[in-house]
């Protein structure tokens, strides 16, 4: 009733807002830009006439072997983003003519002789590995809400490139020292396509689509993928078997002077974060008190202070490394810290959401959980990466979820994909009541897939192990919820096959519980 | 511009004009979320001028403008509602300024009285549609705290509603 009431009250409430767009309010002390032709708007006029001129070719394997020319695809449009591709390549021609484009497709070019070793589909799968699994079912996979954010350069592609079909992800591939844009889309026959396009100028790219690549130089299907698919009804999940092996490893009241933890309920601050390594000690960061509070797996506790070279920076998460390294995560800088000795302190944006679900930690570096998976952003002596876009090559239970398990719950049923080495998608559609629409946790351990999260209508968190032949086991977990500060949340991190939970229920303090996931597991 | 370049005119637009362009697409649901949120046309208008301001040097490096609106447009409100916060009695009044039938003008009296997390997440949950992944990201926290907002603050209103469950 009261969701309803919302509704209701929200849209009568939005239609008497005045939505006519006033005059834009300008900045203050900009120099007016003189209207001429920019240099961008050149360089695109040039592609255009370049474009319609050469032509470009798409091919694609229409369910048979042998590679067919499926179409004329038109003039299509992509870019690159310079903050991670250099653009070398490419001539700006200042002498073309100006005028419409010619009327008609656009008539058939020779592919890049740059490029051509992407015409060899498994050599091009293989090269795009960094960008996650590239098969049917990842392209698919849109339809059930995995897809990966959506870029402008893709959407420009579909406009312009319609046997492309629907764009679900784009890469940026570098092979002999060129550079591509790799789109994958749902081809108009329902099959995955992958669309390679060159880029074209020397101009450095300044973000989104700025720059038109002449392209497609190519386009193919990719081959489908093995996949065994279980459905797994949970039922009601009130009547989930609450687990019984949850063991309480300590309660630190706010109020206890041993602990002295901060809380700024002002501004609502609190906990900051927690994070375990890989011995078991558990880090918590007291950003009120700039200081990190650790406790061994023998019980003994221990203080260190933030370093007083760090700025009064507002933390917001944490992330430990198995070795024990910390990063701790502030709104604008993460800060590297071992034995309590700083390492540096890196600005950096990466991070919106605090360190629970969008940072973790190994000991090659800080990871960032950036679409479509996790992405190591920082090494570990606080440098940038030298491999800035690698991802990680297989399951991690470290980084509690990653591209090996995809998590949908936009449909009725959630559905959990899981990558296994074989390679093996095993597709989980999982059906509850309430339906799960928040999981926190998914991985892969052993031959299980654990999941641990819940749903917005159901107070309690749960842990699912899936299993290989489609059998389940889930307990419910006794941890609170319902009374949680509006600022913090359950937090999870899964170090081995041990669980861990702190909560800060508003009239406790923080507290950390520990669930030995073995028993659940057929592989430890 | 567009004649000269034909179906890919929109691609290479100046900058200047695809801001306009955005700006004038845009505008109208920016306008909406930021009153839902602030609860006063006179802020929310100030606000989606000040959340555009703040996105157009940036505009040719960012993805989804659209969605990097929304988020800018929940923390400005956030820092109005930090502001108000300090001005006594102002919040109860919040929505006062339009003719809301009585029902929703009940149901908005108590969502102004809501911390403005719950606030956010019960907007972009029942008015945006987003779901807590997405919400998460808007306003910057766990999924578990969008949850756990969105259950407070339906508690809340139910309670005060005397709604029931």
């Amino acid at each position: 009733v009261t969701e309803d009431r919302l509704h209701r009250a929200f849209h009568e409430a939005a239609a008497l807002v005045d939505v006519e767009p006033p005059a834009r309010r300008t900045p203050p002390f900009v120099t007016p830009v003189e209207q001429r032709p920019s240099r961008w708007l050149l360089v695109a006029a040039a592609v255009v006439v370049v474009a319609g001129g050469l032509g470009v070719v798409a091919i694609s394997r229409n369910g048979g072997d042998d590679p067919v020319a499926v179409s004329d695809a038109s003039t299509t449009s992509a870019g690159v983003d310079a903050t991670t591709v250099p653009v070398t390549t490419g001539v700006v021609d200042d002498s073309a003519p100006a005028g419409p484009l010619p009327d008609g497709p656009v008539p058939n070019g020779v592919a890049s002789p740059d490029l051509g070793a992407f015409t060899d589909v498994d050599q091009l799968v293989a090269a795009l590995t960094d960008s996650g699994p590239l098969d049917n079912l990842t392209a698919r996979a849109v339809d059930e809400g995995f897809a990966p954010s959506e870029s402008i350069c893709a959407a420009l592609a579909e406009r312009n490139d319609p046997a492309a079909g629907s764009v679900v992800h784009q890469a940026i591939a570098s092979f002999s020292g060129e550079h591509a844009v790799v789109l994958v889309a749902i081809s108009t026959s329902g099959d995955a396509r992958v669309s390679v396009y060159s880029t074209g100028t020397a101009d450095p790219v300044t973000g989104g689509c700025r720059l038109l690549a002449s392209a497609p130089i190519t386009a193919m299907a990719v081959r489908p993928v093995q996949s065994s698919q279980f459905d797994v009804d949970l039922g009601d999940l009130a009547n989930v078997a609450a687990s019984s092996s949850l063991e309480s490893l300590f309660v630190a009241a706010w109020d206890d002077p041993e602990w002295a933890l901060g809380r700024d309920s002002a501004n609502e601050i609190y906990l900051a974060g927690f994070g375990v390594s890989a011995d078991g000690t558990i880090h918590l960061l007291d950003g009120v008190n700039r200081r990190v509070i650790t406790v061994t797996a023998d019980g003994l506790r221990a203080s260190r202070a933030i370093p007083a070279a760090v700025p009064s920076d507002r933390f917001t998460g944490i992330a430990v490394a198995s070795d024990g390294t910390e990063y701790l995560i502030a709104l604008d800088a993460v800060i590297v810290l071992r034995d309590g000795e700083l390492v540096a302190r890196v600005t950096t944006d990466q991070f919106t959401g605090g360190g629970g679900n969008v940072a973790s930690a190994t000991n090659d570096g800080l990871w960032a959980k950036i679409a479509p998976g996790w992405r190591l952003v920082l090494g570990a002596d606080g440098a940038a990466p030298s491999t800035p876009q690698a991802s990680l090559p297989s399951s991690d239970p470290a980084l509690g979820a990653d591209r090996s398990v995809q998590i949908s719950v936009d449909r009725p049923s959630a559905v959990v994909r899981a990558l296994f080495p074989d390679p093996l998608w095993r597709i989980f559609t999982v059906t509850s009541q309430p339906k799960l629409d928040g999981i926190y946790v998914s991985t892969i351990v052993g031959q299980d897939v654990v999941l641990v999260g819940g749903s917005v209508e159901f107070a309690g968190q749960l842990v699912i192990v899936l299993h290989a032949d489609g059998s389940y086991d889930a307990q419910l977990l006794d941890v609170e919820s319902g009374g949680l500060l509006e600022s913090d949340g359950v937090k999870f991190q899964l170090v081995g096959t041990t669980l861990y939970i702190e909560t800060a229920p508003v009239d406790m303090g923080v507290q950390v519980q520990r669930l030995d996931l073995a028993p659940l597991l057929v592989e430890p | 511009v567009a004649s000269l370049l034909g179906p890919v005119g929109e691609v290479v637009l100046y900058t200047e004009e695809k801001f306009e362009a955005f700006y004038r697409s845009d505008y109208p649901q920016a306008a909406r979320l930021a009153y839902l949120l602030c609860g006063s046309q006179m802020f929310s208008d100030d606000l989606v001028q000040e959340a555009f301001l703040s996105i157009e040097p940036r505009f040719d490096h960012i993805t989804n403008p659209s969605a990097y609106l929304r988020t800018t447009i929940v923390h400005l409100s956030a820092s109005l509602h930090r502001r108000d916060r300090r001005r006594a009695g102002l919040l109860p009044r919040m929505y006062s300024d339009k003719s809301l039938s009585a029902e929703s003008g009940e149901l908005f009296d108590v969502l102004a009285t809501l911390p403005h997390g719950q606030r956010a997440a019960l907007t972009l949950r029942f008015w945006c549609g987003l779901n807590v992944a997405e919400i998460a990201e808007v306003l910057g926290c766990r999924p578990g705290t969008v949850k756990s907002s969105i259950s407070r603050g339906l508690d809340r209103l139910r309670i005060e509603l005397k709604d029931p469950t």
